[in-house]
């Protein structure tokens, strides 16, 4: 496989992805992106709802494709890191033309990858972010011809963009776990902060609505640590309850369009981790509920 | 029978104010109460009749002096050890019958068994004939919210003497009520007292401080 690593938002232009392809049997082109934003939505588990079809790498004109489908020209091992999640934005060729992109998903630790990856170059206004083009040609000792023909290629078309060295196609999916695993890490860690501070500023405004029953419950005997357990309690059974709901619906959802799900421990361990996260969330909201003064909550005005 | 309630409740050159700098709203004030007795705080408003129920109830601390309840000072110890004081075996009434309206008028009247670590098993039934007996006459179901200021006083009343308290704390307790609630209240709070429990009342109402064993006149 041959690498082509472009900088930012570069992209190959339609006509040179059709050239190589056309002079050098090129079975599969992937674009590895830093976001996810170049993939339409479309292209999430469209394989279960649809025949595959496949379209060439730089999509012929929309006439030219529906005559003969589908191409033999594209497959084999190509992948992808997809996140599920992701919010994507529709693919076009540089005629506008909305480009079909179908895969078959295949789950490689908690991630969606792509066999078989339809990929077309994007609209300039398009936030593609694609920083790397993988390239697999048919034949392997075609490589150091194709490399040299690409680099020249790039190079009169003024791309910002160079060939890297051929890569093992495991190496890559190793490569590309790792950098999905890091960007789904600093995702949650963000994801943790935030359902932390949105727990605690929930319950500080929910404790100042219930300044007057928490009040009553230490005039009747409540011990600090008593309003502390039942904040934090009713905190975990909220977030617990409210994962689940959620956690259900979203499968149900991704099932209903034909979706991969997620590893059934992948949706546990989220709930597990709302829950966690609310907790400590919860602990502010908590501490302030037990330290209201009962003569003020209940005087009468 | 509530149970033991030897020392009664002293305070000795008590001192207390809101803020460190104003003057104290209950100044350098000596007053016991014992087991079988009543203790009317009177006063005009804001003279500090409820301040000094609340130094009472531990919800403040007295500034200076010394407050001990049935011979301990409370304030050596922990919140837990007060708070487990207020559940078991002090009873609030207040102006305001302060219910849990999200709840049934019964299990307003089971609340403090809540924070209680014993509940007795008969609570429920008892609670229940303490209502009748105060002249509840709505199901136990209801919410406090379809009774009337009357009906829900008379709740709030079963709440502080469910428990058998030894000490029960009234705060402008016949406020405003009707003229045979406020009797109902009066007698069953001061029948409270016959049986050897603490009663201390803030109120304006003179007739009621009339009744007490001792008043204690506020300015
Ligand atoms: N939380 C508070 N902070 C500061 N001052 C207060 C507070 N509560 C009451 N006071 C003041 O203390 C005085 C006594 O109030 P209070 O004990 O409620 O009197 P009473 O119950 O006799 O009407 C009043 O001057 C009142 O303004
Ligand atoms: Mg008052």
């Amino acid at each position: 496989m041959i690498r082509v690593q472009a900088s930012g938002n570069e992209r190959l232009p339609l006509d040179l992805c059709t050239a190589l392809r056309r002079s050098h049997g090129v079975r599969t082109m992937v674009a590895l992106t830093a976001s996810e934003d170049v993939f339409p939505r479309s292209l999430r588990g469209s394989a279960v709802r649809a025949p595959m079809r496949r379209a060439s790498l730089c999509s012929e004109p929309r006439a030219e494709r529906r005559s003969a489908p589908p191409s033999g020209t594209i497959g084999g091992d190509a992948l992808l890191a997809l996140h599920l999640n992701a919010a994507v934005s529709p693919l076009f060729t540089e005629d506008g033309e909305l480009i079909d992109v179908r895969g078959r998903h295949r789950f490689v630790g908690g991630m969606s990858f792509l066999d078989s990856l339809v990929l077309a170059p994007t609209q300039e206004s398009d936030r593609s972010n694609i920083v790397e083009y993988v390239v697999e040609l048919e034949r392997a000792d075609d490589i150091s011809a194709f490399r040299g023909v690409l680099s020249a290629s790039l190079e009169a078309a003024q791309l910002d963009a160079r060939v890297a060295a051929p890569v093992e196609l495991s190496l890559l999916r190793a490569e590309v776990v790792a950098r999905s695993v890091e960007q789904s890490r600093s995702r949650l860690l963000v994801g943790a902060v935030a359902t932390g501070l949105l727990v605690s500023a929930v319950g500080l405004v929910g404790s100042s609505f219930r300044r007057q029953e928490m009040g009553r419950r230490r005039v009747l005997g409540a011990s600090q640590a008593w309003l502390v357990i039942l904040v934090s309690t009713e905190a975990v059974l909220a977030a617990g309850v409210g994962s689940v709901l959620g956690a259900t619906s979203s499968v149900s959802f991704l099932a209903s369009r034909g979706d991969a799900l997620p590893a059934p421990d992948t949706v546990a361990s989220g709930v597990v981790f709302v829950v966690i996260v609310t907790l400590l969330g919860a602990v502010v909201p908590a501490l302030v509920s037990a330290a209201v003064d009962p003569a003020k909550a209940l005087r009468v005005p | 029978m509530p149970s033991d309630a030897v020392g009664g409740i002293r305070l000795t050159r008590v001192t207390f104010g809101y803020s460190s700098g104003a003057d104290p709203v209950v100044d350098d004030l000596s007053v016991s109460v014992n087991p079988g007795e009543s203790l009317a705080l009177v006063g005009e408003s804001g003279s500090g009749k409820s301040t000094l129920l609340y130094l009472m109830g531990l919800f403040l601390r007295p500034t200076s002096g010394e407050l001990t309840v049935f011979g301990t000072n409370p304030w050596n110890y922990g919140d837990r050890y007060r708070s487990s004081l207020r559940s078991s075996r002090v009873g609030f009434v207040f102006q305001d019958a302060c219910l849990d309206e999200r709840r049934s008028i019964l299990d307003n009247v089971l609340e403090p068994t809540l924070y209680r670590s014993t509940r007795s098993p008969s609570a429920a039934d008892d609670a229940a004939k303490l209502l009748r007996d105060l002249g509840v006459t709505s199901p136990m179901t209801r919410r406090p919210t379809q009774l009337s200021g009357g009906q829900m006083q008379r709740v709030a009343l079963a709440r502080a003497l469910a428990g058998e308290p030894v000490v029960v704390l009234a705060d402008e307790p016949t406020g405003n009520l009707d003229l045979r609630t406020r009797q109902l209240v009066v007698d069953a709070l001061f029948g409270h007292v016959k049986t050897g429990a603490i009663l201390v009342i803030a109120t304006h109402d003179l007739e009621l401080a009339a009744l007490s064993t001792q008043q204690v006149r506020i300015s």
